[in-house]
């Protein structure tokens, strides 16, 4: 956070918004950025302000390979393309299907031309018979849908938790087990997330983006356990981590995160590390339910996420910090390059002693299982009057956990979901958007208390 | 100066959230003594519907334990901005956590994240960014109310978190935020949020950064988009969120089986209808959550924004 701003370095992650669609990629120098059909050069982007905006020149022949140019403003067609004439209403309009002169072969031909988004999008309208028979409105509405199609605008994003989590959620919501981006910012705030504080989180499913987010509420103040069921994360959650925490410059030292597996439940509670700590780990019965790795299919250009992202951690923040995470092969990696790093099974065993003093303070369940009896039993490991919250896309586990935690005395129980909804707003023409996400799921909270009556502070 | 970090016992001068029931949550601060109504001090007792509470009897518990009154007993917790929010002395109207949280995670804050927040109102949004962004941020935060900034003010530092806050009189629409390139994100709750967006922009880092603003009325909301896409500001979107809560049910359900003849009734001759018209199984236990009969149906509308960063010559 320099007063300048970090620029877009070679070889980290960062989010590529074009237009709605967006793409977690790495930016190296000697390869491209694909962006559906097209594919930017790199080169071209590093160097600028993260958060720079960029027009696409179409550089012309087979490759199709865009030169991207810094730009201050992006171009709404809408208001540069008006046309002379308008309708009041649409009573002479007529559905068929010659009102357009252009061909599709005509405008790929342009296209591979090089001709810009907005000369392309000026021929259609020009040869559009009916265009100067629509409303003003209707005008604009058309020449946005048209924009959409040949934008030409993209701005390189830092992969920050706000954008990495819309992303994951607009490529597939249950990828993320319908986990909206307004009820991870409830989970935040259920558990009071705040730097300095000890986490204990549950996550298995959910791309890691759980971690992710409180880590970055962390920011390199406190520790985070995060229990996990199989051998290793996911190599998509260790992404996910790498992507949004480490990347970030906002770490500042003495943080700590340590990881662990969960040493099947039993054996993290009563802080014996099963077999070496950590090398083996037991699943849970019935577990097996892994989600598939998203890494190669949501993220193409974030191949070999691990020794990269494990220099940039050692390069500028880790001897301070000895900030760690974990995957096998990240900790062969980091053991490789830095002397400061703890091993995998160094970070269980810190892990398990952090448990044993059971006070941490907050617990954070997002896990595919359900999630009565792991809460019944992790809610052990929290403080008393520490919050705890469960995420599950399903109401009905929420309900049991409800009065699993009512019989164990937490108070504030409270189950629920947010409802969220967007709005255009255009002059004249602001109202909630058409589509609407049905659900994003459902949420139980409350606080762990002691039971056990004070005698010291009986009143007259 | 409980809110600064969490710590296991009570101490003279922290503030305690009194967990009575879920209707009854009261934040009072610990001390010996009290002004009462004619300015005298008085020892510090506080009355609730399970009686009477010595308050400076709380030192030296621990968070999270139960407190003995005359007719029954509480809890005493430790305060976090949620429970802040939810007992804090109301002196505007004020943000609550549904859209608290979205504001936090839409505007990226972070420990060390530098926060323009105008108005300041009761200090609701206030505490969260403050939990949010410590150690290393620091919030700068209007009113153009001067007691109500003033009182602001006062609760920041009584909380322990003074250090990271500065609290100003000031009325943001007509004079600016004072403030050049230091921060990354901005928060307006104004009547007029369309004035404040050139002063906004100010404000934040020439590396860009990320706005909000919270109006309860789309006129307002209007305006201000047409004011944020007049000066450069991206990425616009205006959403509404609430939080629907579920009552959770454990619900007993007769169960009639129509297809079959009832039981009795008709076997020892009697003329009149069965009072048992059909088969009657065992009643099915339901457990189910329904939805409040009322809830809050609007808070306000918060729209975000980026602020792309400032093009240098040089690029």
């Amino acid at each position: 956070m320099r007063e300048d701003g970090p620029a877009i370095c070679d070889g980290k992650n960062y989010i590529i918004i074009k237009g709605s669609f967006m793409k977690l990629a790495k930016l190296k120098t000697q390869k491209q950025c694909q962006l559906g059909r097209a594919s930017v050069d790199v080169a071209g982007l590093l160097g600028h302000p993260v958060g720079t905006q960029f027009r696409l020149h179409s550089g012309g022949g087979k490759q199709r390979l865009m030169r991207p140019e810094p730009v201050e403003h992006t171009e709404d067609l809408a208001d540069a393309i008006a046309a002379d004439e308008s309708a009041a209403d649409n009573r002479n309009l007529l559905a068929n299907q010659t009102s357009q002169a252009m061909t599709k072969e005509r405008i790929m031909e342009m296209r591979e031309q090089g001709a810009t988004g907005k000369e392309i999008v000026t021929t259609i309208v020009d040869n559009s018979t009916s265009f100067q028979g629509k409303t003003e409105f209707s005008q604009a509405k058309y020449v946005r849908k048209k924009q959409k199609k040949y934008f030409e605008f993209i701005s390189v994003q830092e992969p920050t938790v706000r954008l990495v989590a819309s992303m994951y959620y607009m490529q597939d919501p249950l990828k993320i087990m319908n986990l909206r981006v307004d009820s991870l910012s409830q989970l935040l705030t259920a558990c009071s997330v705040r730097p300095g504080g000890r986490y204990l989180v549950l996550e298995s499913g959910c791309l890691a983006v759980t971690v992710a987010a409180v880590l970055e509420r962390l920011g390199g103040h406190g520790h985070l356990v995060h229990l996990f069921q199989g051998g290793t994360p996911q190599s998509a959650e260790a992404q996910a981590d790498e992507t949004v925490a480490t990347d970030r410059e906002t770490v500042a030292p003495n943080g700590e995160t340590a990881q662990t597996a969960a040493e099947s439940p039993k054996a993290a509670a009563d802080g014996i590390p099963s077999s070496g700590g950590g090398g083996d780990v037991t699943t849970t019965d019935g577990g097996g339910d892994v989600v598939p790795d998203g890494g190669d299919d949501v993220t193409p250009a974030t191949e070999e996420p691990t020794a990269a992202t494990a220099e940039e951690t050692e390069g500028t923040e880790a001897q301070e910090s000895r900030k760690r995470r974990l995957s096998g092969s990240q900790t062969e990696t980091s053991e490789r390059k830095s002397k400061y790093a703890r091993t995998r099974c160094e970070d269980s065993e810190l892990a398990l002693n952090m448990l044993s003093s059971k006070d941490m303070d907050g617990l954070l369940l997002c896990c595919r299982q359900h999630p009565v009896n792991l809460l019944r039993y992790l809610l052990r490991f929290l403080a008393v009057s520490r919050p705890f919250t469960v995420f599950c896309p399903y109401k009905e586990p929420l309900l049991e956990c409800y009065f699993a935690m009512k019989a164990e005395g937490c108070i504030m129980l409270k189950v629920t979901e947010t409802w969220l909804r967007n709005y255009q707003v255009l002059p004249e023409r602001t109202h909630p958007e058409i589509n609407m996400s049905g659900g994003g799921g459902y949420i139980l909270s409350g606080f762990k208390v002691d039971r056990s009556l004070n005698r010291a502070a009986v009143t007259d | 100066m409980s809110f600064k970090e969490y710590k296991t016992h009570v101490e003279m001068g922290d503030t305690v959230i009194l967990y009575l029931n879920i209707k009854n949550i009261h934040a009072i601060t610990v001390t010996e003594e009290v002004k009462n109504k004619k300015g005298n001090m008085v020892p510090n007792i506080f009355q609730t519907v399970y009686g009477a509470l010595k308050v400076k009897d709380l030192v030296g518990m621990k968070y999270g334990s139960q407190v003995q009154m005359t007719r029954g007993w509480a809890f005493a917790l430790h305060p976090t901005p949620e429970l802040w929010t939810l007992t804090l002395p109301h002196r505007t109207q004020i943000l609550y956590t549904p859209d608290i949280s979205i504001v936090l995670t839409q505007l990226e804050l972070r420990p060390g994240s530098v926060v323009c927040e105008a108005g300041t109102g009761s200090g609701s949004l206030s505490h969260a960014i403050l939990r949010t962004i410590a150690p290393t941020g620091h919030l700068h935060t209007f009113d153009f109310h001067e007691q109500r900034s003033r009182l602001a003010a006062e609760e920041f530092s009584a909380h322990g978190v003074g250090d990271y806050v500065t609290a100003r009189h000031r009325d943001v629409c007509g004079e600016g935020f004072d403030l050049d390139s230091v921060a990354d994100a901005v928060f307006l709750d104004l009547p007029r949020p369309y004035d404040a967006v050139p002063f906004a922009k100010q404000a934040l880092k020439k590396s860009g950064g990320r706005i909000c603003s919270f109006s309860p009325c789309i006129e307002q909301v209007q305006k201000t988009c047409d004011s944020l896409r007049k000066h450069g500001f991206t990425e616009l979107q205006t959403l509404e969120c609430l939080q629907r809560e579920f009552q959770v049910r454990k619900s007993v359900m007769s169960v009639f089986d129509l297809s079959q003849p009832p039981t009795d009734g008709s076997a020892d001759g009697d003329e009149r209808p069965s009072k048992k018209a059909a088969m009657e199984e065992r009643p099915r236990e339901v457990l189910t959550g329904i939805p409040l009969t009322t809830m809050p149906g609007h808070t306000g509308f918060l729209t975000f924004a980026t602020l792309p960063p400032v093009m240098t010559s040089a690029t």
